[in-house]
């Protein structure tokens, strides 16, 4: 894993100190995505990671990969990040996809996983970096998400309760089959 | 007595405690019958819709409150259901109405938010009271409040997860 808090982030970027509304995501970011990567590093096997409940067609792999690629193609492009990921990312976890019950259509955790800690590594590394203004400017116009929050600040205070909201709809599909939550609740 | 000055990380929290609250109430003004609000996902899960937002509704007043030195205000036996380790039981009859859940949710909200918006940084950095259940979880009342928009988004996921396979709209549909 890369640095461990905002100050290691602050000291790589650049002398800039980070501001604290700034650091209060960062610190939020860590806790959540240390979430996620529990998440993801449980040995699943193919049935489990596609289980899905009555008419939901929700399971578990989509939903790993989504907050995956949230945190590029949303987190990441919100604060003027270049995406990372492959196209094939948006075709298979933006909002609205469908998620398929074949486990081979889909990256195997192992990527997925050294693709959240590097998109996750680079977005702590530009926050840390942002501004009193920046955090309160609108989000560019062409972000999918624009019109949904007010400012950037605004947009990054709703990570930690998306990645929860995923993560708990994954410890239910965890629990449903007989395996432990991952975060206790 | 000392004026405080609100700090930036105070406003910060408030921001993310208050939207995913909206969130909260959003599930809450949803429609439900009654055997949608005690369904389980079956196997070891037994959370069901009424659990989840009855949890989430007294969470502010027992849990996030008194870390703040705030008293709680809300009847025992709301706790009794709800608190962590509690078992959700599948009979809607013995958990109270929503719109009661609902109401206790936003005042307690509100008293907690007040509280939060006039911390200071010190107070941030100070431990969570030692007699407190989650003292030993969290180094620092800002670290405690951090993980207060993703525990309610933790229990609204499942909430719409159950919706949907019953075959009802999520939470963003």
């Amino acid at each position: 894993m890369g640095p461990k808090n905002q100050r290691d982030f602050a000291d790589k970027e650049s002398d800039r100190m980070t501001t604290p509304r700034a650091a209060v995501h960062i610190q939020s970011m860590q806790i959540v995505h240390g979430m996620l990567v529990r998440a993801l590093t449980f040995p699943y096997t193919n049935e489990q990671l596609t289980f899905t409940q009555g008419s939901s067609r929700s399971h578990i792999l989509w939903l790993l990969g989504h907050l995956v690629w949230a945190y590029d193609a949303a987190v990441g492009a919100s604060i003027g990040l270049k995406p990372v990921l492959p196209p094939r990312y948006s075709e298979l976890f933006a909002f609205s996809t469908k998620p398929s019950t074949n486990v081979a259509d889909y990256p195997p955790l192992e990527e997925l996983l050294a693709r959240a800690n590097e998109c996750y590594e680079r977005a702590c590394a530009r926050i840390a970096t942002l501004t009193e203004a920046e955090l309160a400017a609108p989000l560019s116009p062409h972000h999918p998400l624009a019109k949904a929050f007010p400012s950037l600040d605004h947009f990054l205070s709703m990570g930690p309760f998306h990645t929860g909201y995923h993560l708990g709809q994954i410890g239910l599909l965890r629990t449903a089959q007989g395996m432990p939550s991952l975060v206790g609740m | 007595m000392e004026a405080t000055t609100p700090c930036a990380r105070s406003l910060a929290h408030v921001r993310g405690m208050r939207m995913a609250h909206e969130f909260l109430l959003g599930a809450f003004d949803l429609a439900y019958a009654e055997a949608d609000l005690v369904h389980t996902a079956g196997g070891a899960s037994k959370t069901h819709v009424l659990w989840s937002l009855g949890h989430l509704s007294v969470d502010y007043d027992t849990v996030i409150g008194p870390a703040l030195g705030l008293e709680p205000q809300l009847p025992a036996h709301l706790s009794e259901r709800f608190l962590y380790g509690t078992k959700p039981v599948p009979d809607a009859s013995l958990y109270p109405p929503l719109a009661e859940l609902r109401a206790h949710a936003d005042a307690s909200f509100h008293r907690v938010v007040q509280r939060i918006a006039a911390m200071t940084d010190a107070e941030l950095d100070a431990p969570v009271p030692p007699d407190h259940p989650l003292a030993t979880f969290f180094g620092s009342m800002d670290e405690f409040l951090r993980i207060v928009p993703f525990h309610v988004g933790y229990h609204l996921g499942q909430v719409s997860l159950l919706r949907v396979s019953r075959g009802l709209p999520g939470l963003f549909s």
